[in-house]
């Protein structure tokens, strides 16, 4: 750097926008935990949703049992592709009916008829008054 | 500390102090809330309360820390959005300012 070289600040000083440290506005309530996140909004009436999604890479699904999630306190509903097909939006790619595919390469383990595992089964989601741990109960599902 | 990891019940009794009440008492920012403005430490913000309170402690108990210190004493929070550049050095920053010594900056 010799003595021609402009200084930091004096190169600030001269430009706007492009190429010039801008302090950005949001930064104030970022940092002070004054920001508003989607986790943050609450509106009226607005319910929660969770998903749940397939243990199996590959693997059809042949039922969805939302029995025991509905028992759960403060759980409205449960939808799933099913569900999708009475408004129709079953074209939508979103929740799984028939085959859960990724990799196309089968898993091992195949749960019991009737067996329970927690937060993850073909894909479906309840809405909730309250975020709620839930249980699923699903009937049958091989890979 | 991170509130993820701690039952409530734990704290019982302690002093907990949150990003809210960083700033200063006359409600400007503290030297670590301006660091990060200023460095732009942050992106989203959504891991900024962490990083500054963890910095915070960090520089309580190392009033001087070098670079290879800071990032060992941010490495259990993360940042997704970009990177810990500028975290580094709005920690650096702030570092200096409670130091009263001129931030240095390390050469581009």
């Amino acid at each position: 750097m010799n003595d021609m070289t402009p200084t930091r600040e004096q190169r600030e000083a001269k430009l706007e926008g492009m190429g010039c440290k801008r302090k950005r506005v949001e930064d104030i309530r970022f940092t002070q935990g004054k920001g508003n996140y989607v986790d943050d909004l609450k509106l009226p009436g607005m319910l929660h949703g969770d998903f749940v999604r397939s243990p199996h890479a590959h693997a059809r699904v042949k039922s969805i049992n939302g029995d025991e999630a509905l028992k759960v306190p403060g759980v409205l509903a449960v939808i799933t592709a099913e569900t999708l097909k009475t408004v129709n939006l079953a074209w939508m790619p979103t929740l799984a009916g028939d085959v859960q595919m990724v990799a196309g390469r089968r898993q091992g383990r195949v749960p019991e008829p009737g067996s329970r595992l927690r937060g993850r089964v073909p894909t479906a989601m309840p809405p909730t008054t309250a975020s709620t741990r839930w249980w699923w109960n699903m009937s049958r599902c091989r890979s | 500390m991170k509130s993820c990891t701690v039952f409530a019940v734990q704290a019982q009794g302690a002093d907990i102090m949150t990003i809210e009440g960083v700033a200063n008492a006359d409600g400007t920012l503290s030297a670590l809330q301006e660091g990060f403005r200023m460095m732009h430490g942050l992106q989203c913000g959504f891991c900024t309360p962490g990083m500054i309170l963890r910095a915070q402690r960090l520089l309580k108990e190392n009033p001087n820390p070098t670079e290879a210190e800071i990032r060992m004493g941010i490495s259990g929070n993360f940042c997704r959005c970009t990177g810990y550049q500028n975290i580094v050095r709005a920690i650096q920053y702030a570092a200096a300012k409670i130091n009263g010594v001129e931030f240095q900056e390390a050469a581009e």
